[in-house]
């Protein structure tokens, strides 16, 4: 057994929920482009558990809506309008730390035949230029 | 009735009629006459931020259509001035990018206010930026299917603080 390090007990961090999942489902469903799967699992460590979470929390209740903390815009441009019942592409400025871009998607069925649902893809998470 | 096209002197700066001077500039903008006959103009801070950012958007836009009139080999970056990030947009995107801000000054120079410029213009930005990344650029100009994609679950924290 491995004894942890001096300092690593932090009082102010809440224990992680078990199996990483919140007691209930959000309204969105959220899915990340698999070239950023990594980058989502480091996102607070990156960009703090609060911003992380509130980018969260927005994300998976209102992605068409303006956040209350934070900043986003459209994505411009021939390739960003949205396509396929996608939304127009949104970008999300995490403070200070970085920007996410994703696109939503109302009633979006993984089959034909399949249930509509509500979907929120992220494409891209940048921590780096602004 | 207020006398907006007022011309103030110097002395006046002196007397009692410097509060009115400060009220006038306050409320758009006051203008004073020097000894030597040089005319001068106060306002507010804000009002001189705007007029500096439509002017700067105004050379940007001046320089991309300047850019724009040039053979695509024969452009640099430098062409588009404070748009520079602009030049790795392909053509069809780089006419929407003119489209749009000779739209949005429009709009900044008839409100006094640049938000719509400097809203277009960061949103163009972060595509130029994001389309020009070798790692993001693929994936925003790509098509997609459900196996690009996993499961976001809600973030936690793995590193220790410190």
């Amino acid at each position: 057994m491995t004894r942890p390090k001096p300092g690593a007990y932090r009082p102010f961090v809440s224990a992680r929920a078990p199996e990483g999942r919140p007691e209930s489902a959000p309204p969105w469903r959220l899915l990340v482009h698999r070239q950023y799967a990594d980058a989502w699992e480091s996102l607070a460590d990156r960009v703090g558990l609060e911003n992380a979470q509130q980018f969260y929390d927005h994300i998976t209740h209102s992605p068409d809506q303006h956040p209350k903390v934070g900043t986003s815009g459209l994505l411009r441009g021939n390739h960003n309008k949205g396509k396929d019942g996608w939304s127009r592409r949104v970008h999300y400025e995490i403070t200070g730390a970085g920007r996410i871009d994703y696109e939503y998607h109302g009633t979006y069925k993984t089959r034909a035949d399949g249930d509509e649902h509500p979907v929120v893809r992220i494409l891209v998470i940048n921590f780096g230029s602004h | 009735m207020a006398v907006v096209d007022r011309v103030f002197q110097v002395s006046d700066l002196a007397g009692s009629k410097r509060r009115a001077f400060v009220d006038q500039a306050k409320g758009g903008n006051a203008r004073l006459r020097d000894i030597d006959g040089t005319p001068l103009v106060m306002l507010r801070e804000a009002g001189l931020t705007q007029l500096e950012g439509l002017s700067e958007a105004l050379v940007g836009y001046l320089s991309l259509e300047t850019a724009l009139d040039r053979e695509r080999k024969d452009r640099q970056p430098t062409d588009f001035g404070s748009l520079a990030w602009a030049a790795t947009l392909d053509e069809k995107d780089l006419r929407e990018l003119r489209d749009d801000l000779r739209g949005a000054l429009a709009v900044a120079a008839s409100q006094r206010d640049t938000t719509p410029v400097d809203t277009l213009l960061r949103d163009w930005r972060y595509t130029a930026l994001d389309l020009a990344d070798p790692r993001s650029g693929p994936i925003l100009r790509g098509v997609h299917t459900d196996h690009d994609f996993v499961e976001a679950p809600r973030p936690v924290l793995h590193a220790p603080a410190g």
